[in-house]
């Protein structure tokens, strides 16, 4: 009861301490507010409104730190009253408390004032109205009146006691510098500078390592607290124990300063160890991802681009279709680390320990398009990230699982020329008439026997970066006319290399297409809406001379991909229950394609996946029913005489990485791991086992 | 420990503010029941030694016990039964003497609300003058009246009639002589006013330099009868001599 009675009498003590102080505060909150949404109504009732009402509370908030918070302790220097504060018993520690209650008490009173202040002066403005679609209402009285209070009812209060209380933070900082100093004029500035410097390393981190953090509003919250604390930890050492005695001036500082530094030391350690414990990566943990994975030649090492939690690149956020799915919003997460795993020994190398690294062909294998090449690589490059340049490429010979180089990411000599070259004739499928392979480099048709030889040195992209679409003979592709919305199909051809247009110019997004053979094309067209016009479809032969019109005959029920010459992937049957089929366009004709081994029933849709360089193509099959939709995978042989299915009901997301030899399928499920699918056989998990 | 009759003991105590040594080994003892007075230049400590007996100072050497309790160690418990009187008022200026005895009754559980009230109509402390408002004769009465309604063991003062002019320090010594004869208390008072210490003293402690150079009962300092400030003048300028 004593200390209760103390209590009482010393929060009665400050409130007629600052009495007149804090009733200024209260009448200039609405007069400021007024003031400004009288100057700035128009502007302040619309876009800003969030923004102004974090500046009125700053205004308020700062009102309190600067007049209140500063002269809580260093009044009583000032004021001569401090050896009264020491000299009656129990009044040491009671006074501090006081005097954090009253302040905390005082920082809540005014950011609840200002806030109906603000709460009255936007809905009087039609602001919040204006949000809530209540503008009409405001003519007459009653309506006016009724808008008025749905207006201040509708008054985000959580966001005002977020920013209202992170603000208040200031205050105890401002106390904690006014204990040191006994003068609360400078106390409110003091505490500022000392804030932004101990914060500036932890901001420096934050720039260095942004995704080691939660989101923005978790991150201020955690500060804004963590920072109150250390605050309140300093000002209760400082004042209790370094002012408890007279004559000894530097004692409150000295103590206060070990608090923070204590605090800061501490946070440093516990932030290096926490970020170091976060970037070591398990693959069995339940946050972990994989991203991205190539199957090197030889199938003996797996090359993985990991993260965990979200994947981050360059100092940003890469949004990933799990985490887009399952609606995830949590920012946390790793930057992207590239490990090569030995199949053998299941041995784990992590490519430059933890940096910012991830694995990826070669960007001029990139230049042929027929979907996605599902080969094992022959070479690899592993770029590495500073900041949001690449600043090294670390070039990995893929079969043996060691690094050959590392070069400016614009150099090749003749290793890593020849590491590009051999990746495009492995994944290259396309054959010239006398069944050499072709490929395109850099834009450069290139064949067996007919390889330029390269500079070795600066490497410069000779053409700017196309999609081309590999038909037998050659490939289709597109390009734009820079500043028109106009663009022209051109077509490669396999047997001169050269590139010819393949009809006339068209409005882009007008109208789309289809191949069905290098010399026949179905043409859509579009409506100003991009949909297809009931009619607008033309069957064409580009190549011609004047693009004359040809008949596609026969037409199954859906159409596909261009297979082999005079060949097209086609869907027949009842749209619940599809077979494939091979059509050939010119002749009309259509044969089934038989399945070697079980046929997935319920079929609505095929597409092809990748390819191989000998010809196969990987299908992947939409089946099931509409409420329950699976997937299925399969090859198409390279002969296109059969298909195999390697499997069948996949309710979790697959990317495929690579066709083995024997149609096992080497895929990333559901990015936890990489398996190997095989007919027949049952999921075999490769990494991480 | 302090006897049952030693209600201060100092030994060897000593206090620095940074390289300035004020207290260089301090030995005195206060019996209880009697008014020790503390005499000795400006700048002799007297202050100081008062401080570290309150516990608002925290001495640097030796040892001190008040009423058998360590003042830096103990000191919340200890200040409940020692009184002390500022040089200069220390109340919050707005303060009126009845906010003040409220705001003091809240920290001395042995507050005595009818002497207090007894004390300031006997003191003629004013009743409607804020602390800002009153003289400083006033404020030193009021100062008393608060230190001593919670009827303290020890009572100390510290130069309770400096600055004052001659009416008002004798208007405010016949109160403290007035409030002391009540009733057996221990009182250290520090003070470089002979005058007064021959009228309230029981025994005389002279600092100088830093230490206690002479000490003891008043009837000491005087061959018969009662000493007068000549007699404590002689003696405080033999113990500086000795010292010297």
């Amino acid at each position: 009861m004593d200390a209760l009675k103390r209590f009482q009498q010393w929060m009665w003590k400050e409130w007629r301490d600052h009495r007149a102080i804090v009733c200024g505060i209260l009448l200039a909150i609405p007069a400021l507010t007024a003031l400004g949404f009288w100057a700035f109504g128009e502007h302040l009732a619309t876009a800003w409104m969030r923004s102004t009402r974090a500046v009125y509370l700053g205004i308020a908030v700062g009102l309190v730190v600067f007049a209140v918070a500063g002269d809580l302790f260093a009044g009583e220097t000032r004021r001569g009253t401090m050896r009264t504060v020491r000299r009656l018993p129990g009044a040491f520690g009671t006074a501090f408390l006081a005097k954090i209650v009253f302040l905390t008490a005082l920082l809540c009173v005014v950011i609840a004032w200002q806030g109906v202040c603000l709460a009255i002066a936007e809905a009087g403005n039609g602001g919040i109205a204006m949000d809530l679609g209540l503008r009409e209402g405001i003519d007459g009285g009653p309506a006016r009146a009724m808008a008025l209070l749905e207006g201040v009812a509708a008054f985000p209060t959580g966001e005002l006691w977020i920013n209202g209380l992170g603000y208040g933070v200031l205050a105890l900082w401002t106390l904690l510098v006014s204990s040191w100093m006994g003068r609360s004029g400078v106390a409110g500035i003091g505490a500022l500078v000392l804030l932004g410097a101990l914060a500036s390393p932890f901001f420096l981190f934050f720039q260095e390592h942004p995704y080691f953090f939660p989101g923005p509003l978790v991150l201020a919250g955690w500060a804004a607290g963590v920072s109150a604390l250390v605050a309140l930890a300093a000002c209760a050492l400082s004042f209790l124990r370094g002012a408890r005695f007279e004559g000894r001036p530097l004692r409150p500082f000295l103590l206060g300063a070990s608090v923070l530094l204590v605090a800061l030391g501490g946070g440093y350690a516990y932030a290096s160890a926490s970020l170091d414990a976060w970037l070591d990566l398990d693959p069995q943990a339940d946050d972990f991802h994989i991203m991205d994975a190539h199957v090197g030649a030889g199938e003996g090492h797996l090359y993985v681009t990991v993260h965990r939690g979200q994947a981050w690149n360059g100092g940003k956020l890469l949004l990933l279709h799990h985490a887009l799915n399952q609606g995830v919003k949590e920012r946390r997460g790793t930057p992207l680390q590239a490990w090569v795993v030995d199949l053998g020994t299941q041995g784990i190398q992590r490519v430059d320990d933890r940096a910012e690294r991830y694995f990826m062909r070669p960007s001029e294998c990139q230049n042929i398009v027929h979907t996605r090449p599902l080969d094992p690589v022959d070479g690899l490059v592993c770029l590495r990230l500073a900041g949001a340049d690449v600043e090294a490429a670390q070039w990995w010979d893929a079969a043996l699982g060691k690094p050959l180089r590392v070069l400016p990411t614009d150099m090749r000599d003749a290793k890593t020329i020849d590491l590009v070259r051999r990746n495009l004739r492995t994944a290259s499928w396309q054959r010239d008439s006398q069944g050499r392979r072709v490929w395109i480099r850099d834009g450069v048709v290139e064949r067996d026997g007919d390889m330029p030889a390269l500079p070795v040195g600066l490497w410069k992209r000779q053409v700017p970066h196309r999609r081309l679409t590999a038909v037998p003979g050659g490939w289709y592709g597109w390009i734009s006319r820079m500043g028109t919305a106009r663009q022209q199909r051109i077509f490669v051809d396999v047997e001169t290399g050269g590139e010819r247009p393949a009809g006339s110019e068209r409005k882009q997004h007008l109208w789309g297409w289809n191949i069905l053979s290098p010399e026949h094309v179905l043409d859509y067209e579009r409506d100003a809406k991009g949909h297809f016009k009931p009619g607008g479809k033309r069957s064409v032969a580009p190549l011609g001379a004047d693009e004359p019109n040809v008949l596609a005959k026969n037409t199954p029920t859906i159409v596909g991909r261009v297979i082999g010459r005079d060949a097209v992937l086609a869907l027949r049957g009842p749209k619940w229950d599809l077979t494939l089929h091979v059509w050939n366009p010119r002749t009309g004709q259509t044969r089934e394609l038989p399945w070697l081994g079980r046929r997935p029933d319920l079929l609505r849709g095929a597409a092809v996946h990748g390819y191989t360089g000998d010809g196969r193509l990987l299908l992947q099959l939409d089946r099931g029913t509409s409420l329950e939709r699976r997937i299925s995978l399969a090859v198409l042989s390279a002969d296109r005489e059969h298909v195999r299915l390697i499997a069948d009901g996949l309710a979790s997301w697959v990317q495929p990485i690579a066709l083995l030899k024997d149609d096992a399928l080497v895929a990333i499920q559901d990015t936890r791991r990489v398996v190997r699918l095989a007919p027949d056989k049952p999921v075999e998990v490769l990494f991480p086992r | 420990m302090t006897s049952n009759e030693t209600a201060i003991r100092a030994r060897g105590v000593g206090m620095r503010f940074g390289r300035q040594r004020v207290l260089a080994g301090v030995d005195l003892d206060v019996p209880r029941g009697a008014t020790t007075v503390l005499l000795g230049s400006n700048g002799e400590g007297k202050t100081t030694l008062l401080n570290i007996c309150l516990g608002t100072l925290a001495r640097t050497a030796g040892e001190l016990e008040v009423l058998g309790k360590d003042p830096a160690a103990r000191s919340a418990s200890l200040r409940q039964h020692v009184g002390y009187v500022p040089s200069v008022p220390d109340a919050y200026p707005w303060m009126k003497i009845g906010d003040w005895f409220r705001f003091l009754r809240a920290h001395y559980p042995s507050w005595d609300t009818a002497r207090a009230d007894g004390l300031v109509e006997r003191l003629g402390v004013p009743t409607k003058t804020r602390f800002k408002a009153m003289s400083r004769g006033q404020g030193m009465k009021a100062m008393l009246a608060g230190a001593l309604a919670p009827t303290p063991s020890v009572l100390l003062l510290d130069e309770p009639f400096g600055g004052l002019d001659p009416l008002v320090r004798e208007e405010v010594l016949r109160s403290v002589i007035t409030a002391l004869g009540d009733e057996p208390r221990t009182v250290l008072m520090a003070t470089h006013d002979l005058d007064v210490a021959a009228r309230v003293a029981d025994r005389i402690a002279v600092l100088v330099n830093g230490r206690v150079a002479l000490e003891g009962p008043v009837s000491d300092f005087a061959e018969t009868g009662a000493p007068t400030p000549e007699h404590l003048r002689l003696a405080l300028e033999g113990a500086c001599k000795e010292v010297a």
